[in-house]
């Protein structure tokens, strides 16, 4: 519990606040990220194009813009502070060096659902455990702890993890979208609308992680199969056994 | 389907009716009990013992006390549902409180626990051998005859029976219940007062047992559940809520988030009970059964109790044998406890009365499903065994035959293992089976409602218990709409599974709850719907009629009017303004009451009816590799009326799925020496995943027969959903020619290949 400092979204929460329900010792954290980027995307200079991380941004230019496009109107800009760059190059140091781990040991930054955060996380807790109980994102769930149900499932980076098998400290510099990320306020995304439509769950505690694990499956192929479906949730239980109503929902995409 | 014709309902089993919280699921905003109090709270973990029996000498906690981050450590002079004593391996000997749930777990494996270990018994077989060491279940026995039944003369029926056989079945696959969500709960303690989160099928109950547990006065014991992550009859809570809170108690009130990870969560709890059987049949030529002689087993393991009595009851009640006798024992040893697994009379039970059916059936060289069909009892039929109970309202004989018709039946079966063999090289086998089941009748005299208004003519409903896998709470809902004439919108789910604003709605289990809390939210509503007249008739002018009462007016669309000229109306909304806080409350009612009219609602003769069920598996069995694949199968539920249409389909669909699990994956591996569990995660447990159902086509068919013992003529349907598994099993001989023994397990593939000679 010590060295639990949080900033999420630019406000601080105190160890001490954390410390004194557990009636131990504070010890605060020195330094603090503070950021105001509500929503980080990275824009691609060249055409527009928005992305959810660096790596989708750093794959897009590569492909699309090989040649080098001469940067004519706008710059690279990081999403978190907005300062301006003429290349990859130097946003990736610019993030490595004030949004990754901050300098401070046990420190890690990243962005969850789209918000910078910033927080001191002991070298052995795994990514469940910070988002669940350091930042009170109580969606994503553990079923086993050992990657073999699921529930835990989140998107790092675009890709379909298990947050059980992932530690904090590795997520630096990374997104990550949890099932909170997927809907705006009253407005659910339409995968989370199509599984209410359906009643594509059951008790509910599976439903996250096959969400999360759905949405990675539709953004590189919209319009899957029944199979396809099936193989992208092959690392899922639903002990309840909803199944086959949940594959159908995720089949032919939304 | 319904059987019989019924009075037209508004809100009852309309399918657009959605379930109110399924949007919190879909956000990840559904609260489980772990969810809550981060960054504010300790966390606690378990270790289990390494014996199977004995009794705890010392434990030595110094090391994980010296571990940083470690706050205390609990044994059992703690924690009062914990003993010294050890009855089987896993069981829970000490806890500890630590800072994050990783240095809980660690420091567990540093404290040193010493035994005296003593003789112990781990085989069912063998706890019933002369001379075989105590389990210490019970005292100076291993076993115990839980029900004895003779009716007639089975002996002579038998004996003069022009065909006689005896069937062996041995046990039937057991498996730990295996939810997904772990259990867990947060405890903590605010001066005197104990506030706990778990998940519970019965909150209640969970309370009940920890004010006994701790010897407080029920005002200040404070339980909450929400949403439970599955539960199949494993998460009442009462455990996981004591533990935490002593665990609590021992760090001055400190909140205290106990945690079992997946393997401990499978020891500490229950799992399906495993029965065997040997059953004599005395039977006509053609298939008329004469007499029968069933002899059952069920292995209780290292429970306190084992209420395994009623595994006959579907061959008891489904089937017309004039003469005939029900034996039942139980064993207990070392092995874990068992429990309900939806249900704990009629998987197991079902699955050894059906084989046996069907070994009459290829004995006698019939067709199992005219076999059955002759042997049927009869709609309305006194209980052989208690006549004054009539089985009325029951479907199976309607279910039967929609199966039959359904799966093709008459040009797909063939003889046991002759003329099998498709296109592809695999063996083709379809089995049809059912049985009136001993879940979803009424019983709900503990149980009751709470309705309250509020001010702008919505309403809201109280249920104390939690959102179960298919939405129990909507039922309430459900039937609250209906019953205060009210449209589905305007009646929402108030604070639910919360000891201190609602009443105890009884236990989410035993297909009990439609019947029990249903009963009292009808009550509950009807309490409500007389105060509510009551203004309404003043506030619409109708005072100055003469004679006038609330049974002259009724409601629908939140509107109330006067039954004698409609065009006199007055809107829920309007009733409220101005009018004082109303609230309804019920109790459910007993299964035996006399006729009930509701309102304008003749429901007609009570009968006493379940939730009836029949299914039917249509199979390929590869010869070479032994794979199991299941074509199709079709799960027929008697459902006497359905309230929650959306709840009801999906807990048949599931239902399905659950019988392909119970007969195909299920299962569980132990060291039989030392009574470890070797299986106790869920790649060991052979959990399926998605790409275990594949090309299955899953039929769904409710029946809604014409018993009036339920709120509207409904039963719980819970249990009887799950109970056929035996349709598979059944196929498979009808494939194969030959009987996968179960041992315990599922029809995996080596054990199909055995069965085959080829293994």
């Amino acid at each position: 519990m010590k060295n639990a400092g949080i900033v999420v979204g630019g406000t601080a929460v105190g160890s001490s606040f954390i410390l004194a329900a557990c009636k131990g010792d504070a010890e605060e954290v020195t330094k603090t990220v503070t950021v105001t980027t509500a929503t980080a995307k990275f824009k691609c200079p060249y055409d527009g194009q928005e992305f959810d991380t660096y790596a989708e941004l750093q794959a897009h230019v590569e492909a699309a813009h090989k040649e080098g496009d001469p940067i004519t109107f706008t710059k690279f800009v990081s999403p978190y502070d907005g300062a301006e760059f003429d290349s990859l190059e130097a946003l990736k140091a610019h993030l490595d060096a004030n949004f990754m781990t901050a300098g401070i040991p046990g420190v890690v930054s990243f962005v969850v659902n789209g918000n910078p955060v910033t927080l001191k996380v002991e070298d052995y807790w795994t990514l469940d455990f910070v988002l669940r109980d350091r930042l009170a994102l109580y969606g994503t769930k553990v079923g086993c702890g050992v990657g073999q149900c699921g529930a835990c499932t989140v998107l790092v980076d675009g890709v379909p993890t298990f947050a059980c098998l992932t530690l904090g400290i590795e997520c630096g510099g990374k997104n990550i979208e949890t099932i909170e990320g997927l809907s705006n306020g009253t407005n659910l995304s339409p995968l989370q609308q199509k599984m209410l439509d359906n009643e594509a769950f059951q008790c509910g505690f599976c439903t996250p992680g096959f969400i999360m694990a759905a949405k990675a499956l539709l953004a590189e192929n919209p319009n899957p199969t029944v199979d396809e479906v099936r193989e992208a949730v092959a690392g899922h239980i639903c002990t309840c056994h909803n199944f086959k109503a949940t594959i159908a929902t995720i089949a032919g995409g939304v | 389907m319904a059987l019989v014709e019924k009075p037209e309902l508004k809100v009852i089993g309309q399918l657009a009716n959605p379930d109110k919280l399924g949007a919190k699921i879909v956000t990840g905003n559904a609260d489980f009990a772990s969810d809550r109090l981060a960054g504010r709270k300790l966390y606690g973990a378990i270790k289990c013992s390494t014996i199977m029996k004995g009794v705890i000498t010392n434990i030595n906690a110094d090391a994980a006390l010296a571990e940083p981050g470690v706050r205390a450590v609990v044994t059992y002079e703690d924690v009062p549902n914990w003993t010294e004593g050890i009855f089987k391996w896993g069981q829970e000997v000490a806890g500890v409180i630590a800072d994050d749930p990783y240095i809980a777990e660690r420091a567990c494996d540093l404290i040193e626990v010493e035994y005296e270990e003593r003789p112990g018994v781990f085989d069912t077989d063998e706890a019933m051998q002369a001379g075989a060491p105590l389990s210490g279940i019970r005292p100076d026995t291993n076993y115990y005859t839980a029900t004895d039944l003779t009716r007639g003369d089975p002996d002579g029926a038998i004996a003069s029976a022009p065909v006689q056989l005896e069937t062996i079945q041995g046990y039937s696959t057991t498996y730990q219940h295996a939810t997904l969500e772990p259990h867990q709960s947060v405890a903590w303690w605010v001066g005197e007062d104990l506030y706990v989160w778990i998940p519970s099928q019965h909150i209640h109950g969970a309370k009940n047992a920890v004010v006994n547990a701790f010897g407080m006065p029920a005002n200040k014991v404070h339980l909450f559940t929400h949403f439970t992550g599955c539960g199949h009859g494993d998460k009442t809570g009462e455990n996981t809520a004591i533990v935490s809170a002593a665990m609590s108690r021992k760090v001055n009130g400190a909140p205290v988030n106990l945690i079992k990870t997946r393997q401990k969560s499978m020891l500490t709890h229950s799992w399906q009970f495993a029965v065997k059987s040997t059953i004599k049949w005395g039977a006509t030529q053609d298939g008329k059964i004469l007499g029968v002689d069933a002899k059952f087993w069920g292995d209780g393991g290292s429970s306190g109790f084992a209420p395994i009595a009623n595994v006959h009851f579907g061959l008891r009640t489904t089937y017309n044998i004039p003469d005939a006798r029900f034996q039942v024992t139980t064993i207990s040893t070392n092995s874990p406890a068992r429990g309900y697994w939806r249900c704990v009379n009629d998987p197991p039970g079902a699955c050894n009365y059906d084989t046996a059916l069907y070994k009459l059936a290829a004995h006698l060289d019939m067709d199992p499903y005219q076999l059955i069909m002759k042997n049927l009892a009869e709609n309305d039929a006194p209980d052989l065994d208690a006549p004054n109970r009539v089985w009325g309202g029951i479907a199976v004989k309607e279910m039967f035959e929609w199966l039959h018709q359904e799966t093709g039946y008459a040009g797909k079966w063939h003889k046991p293992g002759e003329n099998n063999v498709m296109d592809d090289g695999r063996l083709h086998g379809i089995a049809i089976v059912g049985h009136r089941d001993s879940h979803g009748s009424v019983n709900g005299a503990s149980r009751a409602g709470l309705v309250t208004m509020c001010p702008d003519g919505t309403c809201l409903v109280n249920v104390g218990g939690a959102r179960g896998p298919s939405g129990g709470p909507m039922i309430c809902v459900h039937i609250v709409a209906e019953t205060l004439g009210m449209k589905y919108e305007d009646v929402g789910l108030g604070e639910w599974g919360n000891t201190d604003v609602s009443l105890d709605a009884g236990i989410q289990a035993g297909s009990g709850f439609t019947g029990g809390a249903g009963s009292g939210f009808m009550n509950a509503a009807l309490d409500l719907r007389n105060k509510l007249f009551s203004y309404a008739i003043g506030k619409a002018g109708l005072r100055e009629i003469e004679g006038i009462t609330v049974d002259d007016v009724a409601a629908e669309n939140s509107e109330v009017y006067y039954k004698a000229d409609p065009t006199k109306r007055i809107t829920f909304r309007q009733v409220m303004s101005g009018t004082p806080p109303l609230a309804g409350s019920g109790f459910g009612w007993a299964s035996h009451l006399k006729n009930r009219t509701v309102g304008d609602l003749e429901l007609g003769e009570v009968c006493n009816s379940n939730g009836n069920s029949c299914a039917a598996a249509e199979v390929a069995v590869d010869p070479d590799t032994g794979e199991v694949e299941v074509l199709g199968h079709w799960n027929a539920v008697d459902t006497g009326r359905t309230i929650f249409k959306q709840g009801t389909i999906k807990e048949m669909r599931s239902g399905s799925e659950l019988q392909i699990w119970e007969a195909l994956y299920a299962g569980s591996i132990w060291d039989k020496a030392s009574g470890a569990c070797l299986s106790s995660q869920y790649t060991e447990a052979m959990m399926p995943t998605a790409m275990d159902f594949k090309g299955e086509n899953l039929h769904q068919q409710d029946f809604e027969s014409y018993d009036a013992a339920g709120p509207y003529g409904a039963h719980g349907i819970g249990e009887p959903c799950v109970t056929n598994y035996s349709c598979i099993i059944c196929a498979i001989f009808n494939a194969i020619g030959a009987w996968v023994e179960p041992d315990k397990g599922p029809c995996t593939p080596d054990k199909v290949l055995k069965a085959l000679g080829k293994a």
